[in-house]
């Protein structure tokens, strides 16, 4: 295939509705126009909404494919980790799945593909715990890492650790009962030093979002278009 | 009786102990929890994006037909984009995916562009740009320090333009304004990233105690006989190696 549909017209189309999205934005021209650019957008969205279902989908069989992957390579010891993970996978799957017929065919019983009871055992009881717990796991590590960073080395190393003890009392109740100023100490450092520190790496935030736009923009970056032709 | 409620129970707890027994070394039983975990949250994922492929399109085409084809026949695009989203998996085809990802893409930088000049740059500007002088000498001072850290760690981000130090010539005035707007803004991000790293421990700490309560003490049988299987799974290997 040529050149111009493999990567030119994908280009293409992003600039398109980057240009017309950020433009009808920002200039009124009249009503119908505001009007019809508001239903176009709303349809754009939603547009969006179906292409990332379709987008997670397509990870969900990466992940079957790599696991069958890993199966075929690696053997019997891989086999039961792999085998756990694609049964769980399928599992949650076929379960979602009869959610959703149920809530055609009997609608009144209230079951839908998130509600389905067994789902939801699973959901309650594997995903949200396993999920905390490797969200919470980091707390480990954040010791050690709370050793390095909060040694004092120089004056600003120093600052560093005086904050995070005044904030950690400050958010604590035995911080109230040793001073009770450390409430309101805490209080300033989040509204005075800490908001105008963190003012300028929002504002370079920004910056580099409206960079990567324009790039987009201008077909410098192309990344996003995974492998190169 | 066994009911699926204490089954759960027995469930998470494991999971929790299985996935905190890393902490100390990776295990038989850590590996077995993670691969649940991927497989779960695979699947979890999968039924997300179904429901919400049905809110926003199956559902009205099989509920409202009528009204479905004649406003919103359009949603048929995507979904033909979102089936050639398959297309990677080909090694002939695999340019066809790109088309999904060109209008995904170009909304999310679309909606950036238009949010992100005014919340992240405007607001932040504007809402610098307060009272220097005044009768609370509270306020004034606090107003004072957020401009002061905000411009001084704006400087310390300005790697184009600083005024430079020549070899052996005296430095100009600008150069000390400059230094000195450097160091505030170092000392402000310092007393910024303090109170960050702080909040981090504090949700991290406060999730730990959460799962311990929620998943951990109600079933504490499980948990200890978790934590033994975890132990046996770290020892056995270090034992086998000796």
């Amino acid at each position: 295939m040529s050149l111009v549909i493999r990567k030119y017209i994908p280009q293409l189309i992003v600039s398109v509705i980057i240009v017309l999205s950020v433009t009808f934005y920002y200039i009124y021209i009249n009503d119908s126009i505001a009007k019809g650019f508001s239903t176009a957008d709303k349809a754009l969205s939603d547009w969006a909404v179906i292409v990332t279902s379709f987008a997670l989908i397509v990870g969900g069989v990466d992940i079957l494919r790599f696991h069958l992957t890993k199966i075929r390579r690696e053997g019997i010891r891989q086999a039961p980790f792999s085998t756990v993970t694609i049964a769980l996978l399928i599992i949650m799957v076929v379960l979602a799945t009869i959610g959703w017929y149920y809530s055609y065919a009997d609608p009144k019983a209230g079951i839908t593909i998130t509600t389905q009871p067994q789902f939801r055992w699973l959901y309650s009881n594997l995903y949200a715990p396993a999920d905390s717990a490797m969200y919470s796991i980091l707390v480990f590590y954040i010791a050690s890492a709370s050793y390095r960073a909060f040694r004092v080395r120089n004056p600003p190393a120093l600052l560093l650790l005086v904050t995070a003890v005044i904030v950690m009392l400050g958010n604590t109740t035995i911080g109230g009962l040793i001073w009770p100023g450390f409430l309101g100490l805490r209080d300033w450092i989040m509204t005075v030093p800490n908001t105008a520190a963190f003012r300028p790496i929002t504002i370079g935030a920004g910056l580099g979002t409206i960079i990567l736009g324009l790039r987009l923009l201008t077909w410098r970056e192309i990344s996003w278009m995974g492998r190169r032709d | 009786m066994i009911s699926w409620d204490i089954l759960g129970a027995w469930l998470s707890a494991a999971m929790v102990v299985w996935i905190y027994s890393f902490a100390y070394r990776d295990n038989l039983f850590y590996k077995l929890a993670e691969h649940m975990f991927v497989g779960a949250a695979a699947g979890y994922s999968i039924a997300l994006a179904l429901d919400s492929l049905n809110r926003v399109m199956i559902k009205p085409a099989i509920t409202t037909p009528e009204t479905f084809w004649t406003t919103s026949w359009h949603y048929v695009v995507p979904a033909i984009l979102g089936v050639l989203m398959f297309a990677k998996y080909s090694r002939k085809y695999y340019w066809l995916a790109r088309y999904a990802v060109a209008v995904n893409i170009a909304v999310g930088t679309g909606l950036a562009l238009r949010t992100v000049p005014i919340a992240n740059i405007t607001r932040q500007i504007t809402a610098t740009i307060v009272p220097l002088w005044g009768s609370d000498p509270v306020t004034v001072l606090n107003n004072w320090l957020l401009v002061l850290i905000t411009i001084g760690a704006l400087t310390y981000f300005l790697f184009t333009i600083f005024p430079r130090r020549a070899e052996g010539a005296r430095p100009s005035p600008l150069y000390y304004v400059y230094r000195t707007l450097y160091y505030i803004g170092i000392y402000g991000m310092m007393v910024g990233f303090g109170a960050l790293f702080a909040n981090t421990i504090m949700t991290r700490v406060g999730f730990l105690i959460s799962i311990y309560l929620i998943y951990l003490q109600p079933q504490y049988w499980a948990t200890i006989v978790a934590a033994i299987l975890a132990a046996i799974a770290i020892l056995l290997p270090l034992i086998r190696k000796k």
